[in-house]
């Protein structure tokens, strides 16, 4: 099954079992998701919202502090750090996720290999918001939402957490209020999740 | 079989999934993508369309000219056009997306070797998917005394895509296609040619000169689809004993006009052997990151008026020229007194050395890295200025004439007012001619921008047509339109060199406007 399948499926899903759009707090609420234990590694700038953003994150994922990595380009991207970054990724199973602004996402975005999908907010939030995307284990069928594998799961994982992540930083850091410390974070951003 | 969701035209999906089959008998399956997640890195647009009218029906990844030569004949028998892309990062002109939707990427990525730098001549041999941060750090690694001329996205674009594609760097080599030497192209019927030297067998000559003997090919197989280029024979800058860069500011927009006489004067006297940047203070502030509402923190486009009385009201120069000169000490101390005479004649003011302090420290250390050929990421902070990752380059050539940069100035500032956007724009000065880059940003996620920069482009291609001028490159979007800017007479040489060489039209068609019907 491919992803627009799965969505598909999902979107029916959603008429039949009326799920509702309260799915970050489903989410927080189901710490054993993903059986996969696979390091996360969150990316930021040092700038406020950048940083609440992988506190919100990580707090999302229920994870111990030892299955978390987090790498600062307080000057953006440059190329070593993109080096280290592509290198890293490149070991299939590794979950991204953070707040960067559009010029670094640009970059990664175009960097990625064709295994790894990376979405950015807007992205994430058209598929938990208009496909509602229901968390489970992988593998299992619960009220008619099928999570059709391991991939998709952590998929739908991400996404709900990074959508969950960026709500609470914006709720925190009204546009007009990232206009605050250094250039750095002064400027737009686009928060993305990515995984191999 | 997973179905593509953009067939070529005239292809069912039975006949797709055959090729498809075939293509992967060739190179494998894990090098044949055809599912939309797995096609997602190669549809990126930065073009104001949605990119799924311009979407391919799949990637096909080779490893050697044998490959491509295998792919060519499944090509041919199922009818499936393939679109080359060597790193696939045509940023702001439209990446990897083919002119005429359907076509079969066909990604060369993975055909990376550096064949050989010659330290000695200053030349190289590199394969496509040769990005220009692997040349850096080969050289660098080999203590090559040869920079490169890097253009703006720098690391993750390469050589042979730049060159045939013209694109221009910073250094002495800025002007891409003027730096090639010999190219290998294999044929939509699967013939490689070697052109100039590179014709007689085991020559050591192919990269040092670049005609041989009769009609100079390499020029048809730039911007165009008659091959596909496999190889690429380049020239490198020996590294000087010193550099200096140096801008000259001014304090007005209008002064743009004595900044372009002044850069004529100072290129082709030969005293300054990089291309010269004119660009104002906004354009700058975009390039170091800074966002624009810095300047305007409020909603409405940005006017060239607006730019000037910020920099006035901040002490800052409205216009800067900027520039590097190469040579020893000596030569570089007496070209620099001959810059400083002649900025002083035209009411500018030289900054150079520690007095380039004074701007913003990224903007300087992004000339040290360009104007060395050294490649860095920083272009990309222009996605900063409003976000929404919309970013399409309007890039009219013009005349390095002082009069002529004021008039196409004009004619940006009227069309920029009418369709509300900002007016970043910049003057790459290389010669007797100039690039006259327009950035346009917009919110992609805008339909109402993402409308009115489509009809920016549309109306500005027009009106700068009527006036006698064209673009220099172009976009998906707007290729056959380019094309038919430069004439019908242009149009219908390049079809029959198309119809000669690719009769079934298989390679990119619709690539700078060119096609078989």
């Amino acid at each position: 099954m491919n992803r627009r399948q799965f969505l598909n499926r999902s979107g029916v899903a959603i008429a039949v079992g009326g799920l509702s759009f309260a799915l970050p707090t489903r989410l927080m609420a189901s710490p054993d998701l993903d059986p996969v234990e696979r390091p996360v590694l969150l990316v930021g700038n040092q700038s406020r919202p950048s940083r609440a953003f992988d506190v919100a994150f990580a707090r999302s994922l229920h994870l111990p502090s030892s299955r978390i990595r987090r790498v600062a380009w307080r000057d953006g991207v440059t190329p070593r750090t993109l080096a280290e970054f592509i290198q890293e990724v490149a070991a299939s199973g590794l979950m991204v996720a953070g707040l960067v602004q559009w010029g670094d996402w640009e970059i990664l975005q175009s960097q990625m290999p064709p295994h790894v999908v990376l979405h950015h907010l807007r992205h994430t939030q058209a598929v938990s918001g208009t496909q509602g995307i229901r968390l489970h284990s992988p593998g299992v069928t619960q009220e008619g939402v099928v999570s059709s594998s391991t991939r998709v799961g952590r998929k739908s994982w991400a996404a709900m957490s990074g959508v969950s992540a960026a709500s609470a930083v914006q709720k925190r850091e009204p546009p007009g209020g990232w206009q605050s410390e250094s250039p750095v974070s002064s400027t737009p951003y686009v928060s993305f999740v990515l995984l191999t | 079989m997973t179905t593509s969701t953009n067939l070529p035209a005239g292809v069912s999906q039975n006949t797709f999934n055959q090729a498809v089959s075939e293509y992967a008998a060739i190179v494998g399956n894990d090098n044949v993508f055809v599912a939309d997640e797995s096609m997602s890195p190669y549809m990126k647009a930065y073009i104001p369309v949605d990119e799924k009218l311009y979407a391919p029906s799949g990637a096909v990844s080779v490893s050697s000219v044998e490959q491509i030569q295998e792919v060519l004949k499944v090509s041919h028998k199922y009818g499936i056009p393939l679109w080359p892309i060597s790193t696939g990062r045509n940023f702001g002109y439209g990446e990897a997306l083919p002119a005429v939707p359907g076509q079969l990427l066909l990604d060369l990525r993975k055909m990376n070797k550096i064949i050989e730098v010659d330290p000695v001549l200053g030349t190289a041999l590199v394969e496509p998917g040769v990005t220009y941060a692997q040349l850096h750090a080969y050289i660098k690694e080999h203590n090559i005394p040869l920079w490169l001329s890097v253009p703006g996205p720098g690391p993750l674009v390469g050589p042979l895509g730049q060159t045939l594609i013209r694109g221009e760097g910073y250094t002495a080599y800025a002007e891409q296609f003027s730096a090639c030497c010999g190219m290998e192209v294999v044929l939509a019927d699967g013939q490689v040619v070697r052109t100039g030297l590179g014709g007689i067998e085991g020559t050591s000559a192919w990269q040092t000169n670049k005609y041989g003997y009769g009609p100079y090919l390499d020029g048809i197989f730039s911007q165009s689809n008659f091959g596909i280029v496999t190889k690429l024979g380049l020239w490198l800058m020996p590294a000087p004993e010193s550099y200096e860069i140096f801008t000259i500011s001014f304090p007005l927009y209008a002064d743009v006009e004595k900044a372009v006489d002044l850069g004529r004067r100072l290129k082709l006297s030969e005293t300054v052997r990089s291309p010269l940047l004119i660009a104002s203070t906004a354009t700058g502030m975009a390039l170091a990151g800074v966002p624009r509402s810095v300047i305007k923190p409020g909603p409405g486009a940005l006017t060239a008026d607006e730019i000037q009385a910020f920099a006035q009201k901040n002490h800052q120069p409205t216009i800067s020229m900027t520039a590097a000169l190469y040579g020893t000490k000596d030569q570089i101390a007496a070209h620099l007194k001959f810059v400083e005479k002649e900025a002083k004649a035209a009411g500018g003011m030289l900054l150079h050395g520690e007095q380039l302090n004074v701007l913003p420290e990224k903007l300087v250390h992004h000339f040290h890295d360009m104007f060395t050929g050294t490649p860095d990421l920083q272009e990309f902070a222009l996605l900063n200025w409003i976000g929404g990752g919309g970013l399409i380059w309007f890039a009219p050539i013009c005349p390095t004439r002082g009069s002529e940069a004021i008039k196409q100035i004009d004619m940006m500032k009227s069309l920029a007012a009418e369709f509300e956007f900002d007016f970043i724009d910049a003057f790459f000065l290389n010669g007797r001619s100039m690039v006259h880059l327009f950035n346009l940003f917009y919110d992609r996620s805008n339909e109402d921008q993402k409308k009115r920069a489509y009809a920016f482009f549309e109306k500005a291609q027009a009106t700068f047509a009527k006036a006698g001028y064209g673009v220099y490159r172009s976009n998906p979007a707007f290729m056959k339109k380019t094309a038919q800017v430069y004439g019908s007479a242009q149009m219908d040489l390049n079809r029959r060199i198309k119809k000669a060489l690719d009769p079934k039209g298989l390679i990119a068609p619709g690539m700078s406007g060119i096609t078989i019907a």
